[in-house]
């Protein structure tokens, strides 16, 4: 039988050609694709280890010296007065949980970065390249930081209104020769500034990075800074609050003083358009994975549906010698698995190129595993889409009726 | 011709599933490939605010290193940036805006929403065609002095004072107050650097190197862009006698950059523009989208073909030549593919012109963006519909239509 089909095959080798051709370009696409797809997936990592929908942020602003109702700094009156006020306003909302405050890169999901390096003193080459986030000991509570040793938010923060810094591991710590923040854990370390600072390292705690498909190119650094250099506030809410804490909220509870709050939204939210690239990038590959197999489904139902049409008699006398409906079935499937087969065989070469070449294609870091994933999900599906397209023509043909077929003939 | 319609829709009713499929893989086929470029069209071609775009240059960042090998980048200070763009040969206009940003408005009543606000110089005006419906421009005095008055959109005219009669009323942005001097038409915020709900008098930041000014160079006509690159870099060289002590040197990234450029992302502050690669992905993109259902239809076609075996032979056999069999299917195929295409170009436009998460970005997000409509249907993307419709027949058709011209007449004529 096999022989038999291999030879009917080669017979249409005319129609079958351009299929082939059409499956060789539609397999090397989808690879590319689900390629990229996979690591997308596969490296993304939620950036903090809660429900980042109790997370509201907002940034932290000042009336100009024009604007109606800006009063005059004294002795007694600074942005530090009027932020605590303002956090003291939010913290009595009932809803609130936890409220702190930061720099502009104290909260993930913007892309800001504060490049500093942290060395042991004396010894300039033990060092740590970290991305410095600025921030109050209750940010720590806020975003659910943990130690890695198992320390709680709480016992983190502690650690911070004592003035000491806490560091993340970097994505290369557990490379055999890389600095690692654990090194520096319970000792003096000179932080790059003009003069150096020194900072006591406090613990090793979970990382911030700085959205969900990013990896961590440097440690963080989760230092604590005076109110003055506050430029946002984040604070959670209890849990099952939803809308009601911005619903309770009023624009005099945005304002203390000659500051006021701007772009108040869930931290969920910010995460949505700080990543909106990605999910573009993503919408847009799968609208194109998306129509090369509706192409591939539609070449298969119209290319089959022909065949049954021209195959009637022929089908007619294999049921007369005893063939059954599955036998049919089989063997329109049987020809759609061989085309997809002579089409892998064919972009074997191009599969190896693009698996040891992927990473560089697209520009993207690659898990040792997505080349690989990417043919077999390739195939797989093609496979499915192949059998979907044969699937209507096969019926039609299983259900000839030999008698009305031969009569016809 | 009438004949020719006649046979297709009879060729459609003898087969109608495989006529069906061939039909919706066409009308699919070109609307993707519309919206494709449809999308990245609006991105380049001109249209009000940005009618300019033919001529525009944009200087956005400055990159330096240190002594020690540091880099830092990011956005220029007007300062810095008056340094680089003011006074260049072949250069009719220079203006110097900051980007846009959410603030808190308030009209009457005290309702609060949030605007797009965008601080530019006076000049901002004159390199960017908005269409003015009330009031004046703010004068480059009023900018330089950066006084509170603003120029505002009807949109934001009427979220914040319920009518686009507004002049003169005071708008709260930020909770400062500024004076309405001039409300201009809404425009489509795919007009990346000139787009705005309210542009504010502006007198730059004229400290430091770094700060959040774009410069916009309205370029003579008939002056090379490239010439302009050149003053820049000799101005990049003057900058860096001023860096030295400092220990400083910039690093040139071929700014400024043409509307091509910067629609294609700027990648950074601390890299150069890599439009070349930008292109391969492109052009490899419309590649795919033509051939795969260029083949698709070929094999369809080929498939109908067999059908018609016996009819192109008893053509032949009165004396058709086969140049004649070749154009007359080309010719039928391309009134399927241009039916197909109408359609696939009318769903294109529709969804190109509604859905705007094809166009919004971190800048823009929530905003409903959506283009121009004159961006999206003008002569340029009906050519490309024809050409699209064209090419696809073209590729899909040559090679069934060449093999049913070779057939034996005789062979034809006995085929089943």
């Amino acid at each position: 039988m096999k022989r038999k089909l291999l030879k009917q095959m080669l017979n249409e080798w005319r129609s079958n050609i351009w299929i082939v051709i059409e499956l060789v370009i539609v397999l090397l696409v989808l690879q590319i694709i689900f390629g990229i797809m996979y690591s997308i997936y596969d490296m993304k990592q939620p950036v903090l280890d809660t429900d980042i929908d109790d997370i509201y942020v907002a940034d932290v602003n000042q009336l100009s010296e024009e604007s109606e109702g800006y009063v005059a700094y004294d002795s007694t009156h600074s942005a530090a007065t009027d932020l605590d006020m303002l956090i003291a306003k939010l913290r009595s909302n009932p809803y609130v949980e936890k409220i702190g405050y930061g720099t502009g890169n104290a909260i993930p999901y913007q892309y800001n970065f504060w490049g500093r390096t942290i060395s042991l003193p004396g010894d300039g080459k033990k060092s740590f390249h970290i991305n410095d986030r600025g921030m109050s000991p209750e940010m720590i509570e806020v975003f659910q930081i943990r130690g890695i040793k198992g320390e709680t938010p709480s016992q983190l923060a502690d650690m911070m209104r004592k003035g000491y810094i806490l560091l993340s591991e970097t994505e290369f710590s557990y490379e055999e020769n890389a600095p690692k923040a654990a090194e520096f854990v319970g000792k003096d370390v000179e932080m790059q500034d003009e003069p150096p600072v020194t900072y006591h390292v406090g613990a090793v705690a979970q990382p911030m990075r700085r959205s969900d498909y990013e990896p961590l190119y440097a440690g963080t650094c989760y230092e604590p800074i005076p109110v003055n250099y506050a430029k946002v506030i984040a604070l959670r809410v209890k849990p099952g609050t939803g809308h009601k804490f911005i619903e309770s909220l009023t624009i005099a509870d945005q304002q203390s003083g000659n500051l006021f709050l701007t772009n108040l939204s869930t931290l969920s939210d910010k995460r949505d358009i700080c990543q909106m690239d990605v999910v573009q990038a993503v919408r847009s590959i799968t609208a194109c994975a998306l129509f090369v197999l509706v192409m591939v489904f539609l070449g298969f139902l119209g290319t089959f549906w022909f065949r049954t049409q021209q195959r009637v008699p022929e089908i007619a006398i294999r049921k007369v010698n005893g063939a059954t409906n599955r036998d049919i079935y089989l063997r329109f499937f049987a020809e759609g698995m061989i085309l997809l087969a002579v089409a892998v065989v064919i972009t074997m070469p191009l599969t190896i190129w693009i698996v040891t070449n992927l990473a560089e294609i697209v520009e993207m870091p690659f898990d040792n595993n997505a080349e690989v994933a990417a043919v077999i999900i390739s195939v797989v599906v093609l496979a499915l889409l192949i059998i979907a397209g044969i699937y209507a023509p096969a019926r039609k043909a299983a259900a000839v009726n030999p008698a009305e077929a031969l009569k016809d003939m | 011709m009438k004949q020719k319609i006649r046979q297709i829709i009879n060729d459609m009713r003898q087969q109608p599933l495989v006529g069906t499929v061939t039909f919706i893989a066409t009308v699919l086929s070109i609307f993707l490939f519309m919206v494709v470029v449809i999308t990245s069209r609006v991105k380049v071609v001109p249209f009000s605010p940005e009618s300019c775009r033919d001529r525009l240059l944009i200087g956005q960042y400055i990159h330096v290193k240190d002594e020690k090998g540091n880099d830092s980048s990011g956005s220029m200070s007007t300062l810095t940036a008056q340094k680089l763009y003011d006074g260049l040969k072949g250069v009719e206009c220079v203006s110097y805006s900051q980007y846009l940003e959410t603030m808190t408005a308030a009209g009457i009543e005290g309702k609060y929403f949030n605007a797009y606000c965008r601080p530019t110089d006076a000049e901002f005006f004159k390199v960017f065609d908005h269409k003015l419906i009330a009031g004046r421009y703010y004068t480059q005095e009023e900018a330089d002095a950066s006084l509170p008055v603003v120029v505002i959109n009807e949109r934001t005219a009427r979220k914040a004072f319920g009518t686009v009669d507004c002049l003169g009323r005071e708008i709260s942005l930020n909770h400062k107050k500024y004076n309405v001097v001039g409300v201009v038409s809404d425009h489509s915020f795919l007009a990346t650097t000139a787009c705005g709900d309210v542009f504010i008098a502006f007198g730059g930041d004229k400290e430091g190197l770094f700060g959040g000014t774009t410069a916009a160079l309205l370029v003579e006509e008939g002056v090379d862009f490239d010439s302009v690159r050149k003053q820049v870099k000799a101005r990049y060289a003057i900058l860096d006698t001023e860096l030295r002590p400092e220990g400083k040197k910039t690093v040139y990234h071929e700014a400024p950059f043409d509307q091509a450029t910067v629609s294609g992302g700027l990648r950074g502050s601390n890299t150069t523009p890599d439009t070349t690669s930008d292109s391969y992905v492109r052009y490899t993109l419309y590649a795919i989208l033509l051939l795969v259902p260029a083949i698709n239809l070929s094999s369809l076609l080929h498939s109908r073909m067999r059908k018609r075996i016996s009819e192109i032979g008893v053509r032949r056999a009165f004396g058709c030549t086969r140049l004649r069999v070749i154009t007359d299917i080309i010719w039928e195929n391309f009134l399927i593919t241009l039916v197909g295409g109408i359609v696939g170009v009318a769903l294109g436009i529709t969804f190109a012109l509604t859905y705007s998460g094809l166009y919004e970005d971190m800048e823009t997000y929530g905003s409903g963006i959506t283009p121009d409509i004159g961006s999206v249907i003008n002569f340029g993307t009906i050519l490309i519909a024809v050409g699209v419709c064209f090419i696809l027949n073209l590729i899909s058709a040559s090679l069934p239509a060449w093999q049913a011209s070779r057939l034996n007449p005789v062979e034809a004529i006995n085929a089943k």
